[in-house]
């Protein structure tokens, strides 16, 4: 027990080691940073206006009014743009690394390597977008004249952490495939386009479309499952799926990563 | 212009060489389509018309903006703003080439083949999904295909612009991202314009960015008579016109300042 404790505490250290200096190289260019965050605000702007329009004489979509659209577009950029402070930006890099070969270098530190591939700096540029994200959520909330209930508020941010773990493992699987076939690349892009299909309510896709969407490909749980919780449009086992899914997820990505570095070859370098 | 020509014919190799990634690159945009195809679906399930458009006709102008996704691809304003960022323009300075004329031959040869690629893609989509898709017959489809040759020129010509403000803040990656989003939307690649709202609608039909996709689009669709149409060409070849002299101006002023920092 004590072991494990020193060990979480080392981690925590060397996380908080890497935020600082993510965050001091971000200082150096600091109206180049800000301005990059600007696209998913612009991303967001363009995506109110469309939403806005779909709804110009129609109430609903598969059963979703427009504030109840807006917040699940809400919830998931707030999961999308964690990913990508956290650890979206490391996994391509990651990429890269096992393709032109510095992935050795990785590989002789003496921490996790898949701790250090996924975590090992923070893209701080989006953490604006976040605040508008999260504005957006709450202005919805308020339209929707929201009223809490404590067991639906701690679903949804169970549904939230899910989410995250979700988003987490499904990259981390697709990056680490890139041990495999070296242009990995090409995965997560594929994986980043899928996640077009949470932005909607479910209600909209076939069954059988949906049912896939929840098990073999779960990017419903990004948006729609912890946004559906909380307006109590899903059901509350879902979240229970959810974790099932996370679980599953965790074992499949770690016998990926096993499997990828014994194939690894270096090549390049 | 025996010297473009083998740029042409370098660059259709490049192109053909990597003609998986292209391919992959328009499976992944299908992705979008679907998505599209279930939201308009879900819309249309209770009418007839949404706006001008029915269900048909709005399938068709989604299909036809991933056609014309070469056509507003942002790819060479970045690469040229990198070889300015990076002073590799230096290289193509002291040779006794055109650097602009250089680009458009290599920018030619890989939109043409991407164009190729696309048009399979519509022949596809015509044969499975004739319900979803329609086809206006070809002598309006071939008006389109001439109608890009000057729709590409006008995406060239503000790719060019863009790059040419690496020379005076170094690096564009500050806006790029930004400034595209924005294109396309005001292209009509989200929604086409005539549905935008009021203010958006005559932004978008004043900005060049409609000859990318909306205006296309609607010649294609049948939706503009005649007069409308050559009255959108003159308003194109203005443009032109206009973004050309301010291309010149900046080009030049820029090279003026250029100082190959990076090399």
């Amino acid at each position: 027990m004590k072991q494990l404790v020193s060990k979480i505490r080392r981690y925590l250290r060397l996380y908080f080691y890497f935020a600082r200096f993510s965050l001091e190289n971000i200082l150096i260019y600091r109206i180049n940073s800000l301005l990059i965050g600007l696209a998913p605000i612009i991303w967001m702007v363009t995506t109110i206006i469309f939403l806005s329009v779909i709804f110009k004489g129609t109430k609903e979509i598969g059963g979703w009014s427009f504030w109840e659209l807006l917040l699940l577009t809400g919830v998931q950029e707030i999961i999308y743009l964690a990913s990508w402070i956290t650890f979206l930006g490391n996994l391509i890099n990651f990429i890269y690394s096992v393709d032109s070969g510095k992935f050795d270098l990785t590989l002789l530190r003496p921490v996790n390597h898949r701790f250090l591939v996924s975590f090992g700096a923070l893209d701080i540029t989006s953490i604006l977008s976040v605040v508008n994200s999260i504005v957006l959520v709450a202005l919805s909330l308020i339209n929707l004249k929201f009223k809490f209930s404590f067991n639906q508020v701690l679903l949804f941010l169970l549904g939230l952490i899910i989410a995250y773990l979700v988003i987490y493992l499904l990259s981390f699987i697709m990056a680490s495939f890139s041990l495999f076939w070296i242009r990995g690349e090409t995965f997560i892009r594929w994986l980043m386009e899928t996640l077009d299909f949470d932005r909607y309510p479910a209600e909209i896709y076939s069954d059988w479309f949906k049912v896939f969407l929840l098990t073999f490909l779960p990017i419903l749980f990004l948006g729609y499952v912890p946004t559906g919780i909380l307006l109590g449009k899903v059901p509350k086992y879902f979240i229970f799926l959810g974790i099932l899914i996370v679980f599953w997820l965790y074992l499949f990505s770690t016998f990926v990563w096993k499997k990828g570095l014994k194939h690894y070859q270096s090549v390049s370098s | 212009m025996r010297k473009y020509w083998a740029v042409f014919k370098i660059s259709w190799q490049n192109a053909v060489e990597y003609r998986a990634e292209f391919l992959g690159h328009m499976i992944l945009g299908l992705i979008t389509l679907l998505v599209m195809y279930f939201i308009w679906s879900a819309i249309f399930k209770n009418r007839q018309y949404f706006g001008n458009y029915t269900f048909s006709s709005m399938m068709t102008y989604m299909i036809l903006v991933r056609f014309l996704h070469f056509v507003k691809r942002s790819n060479v304003g970045r690469q040229i703003a990198e070889e300015i960022k990076e002073g590799r323009l230096s290289v193509y300075l002291t040779k006794p080439v055109s650097y602009l004329r250089w680009w458009f031959a290599s920018f030619l040869a890989d939109r043409f083949f991407e164009a190729i690629l696309r048009i399979l893609m519509l022949f596809i989509f015509l044969v499975l999904f004739p319900k979803v898709f329609s086809f206006p017959g070809i002598s309006r489809f071939l008006a389109v295909l001439i109608f890009l040759t000057v729709s590409l020129l006008v995406n060239f010509l503000f790719n060019l612009f863009v790059a040419t403000c690496a020379f005076f803040v170094t690096d564009i990656k500050l806006f790029h991202n930004s400034l595209f989003l924005i294109v396309d939307f005001l292209a009509g690649g989200q929604i086409p314009i005539d549905l935008m709202p009021g203010f958006l609608k005559i932004v978008g039909n004043f900005l060049p960015f409609q000859f990318m996709v909306f205006f296309p689009v609607k010649i294609y669709q049948g939706d503009f008579n005649l007069s409308q149409v050559f009255q959108g060409i003159l308003v194109c070849f203005v443009w032109i016109i206009f973004l050309t002299y301010i291309l010149r101006i900046f080009w030049l002023k820029g090279v003026k300042k250029y100082e190959a920092v990076g090399q």
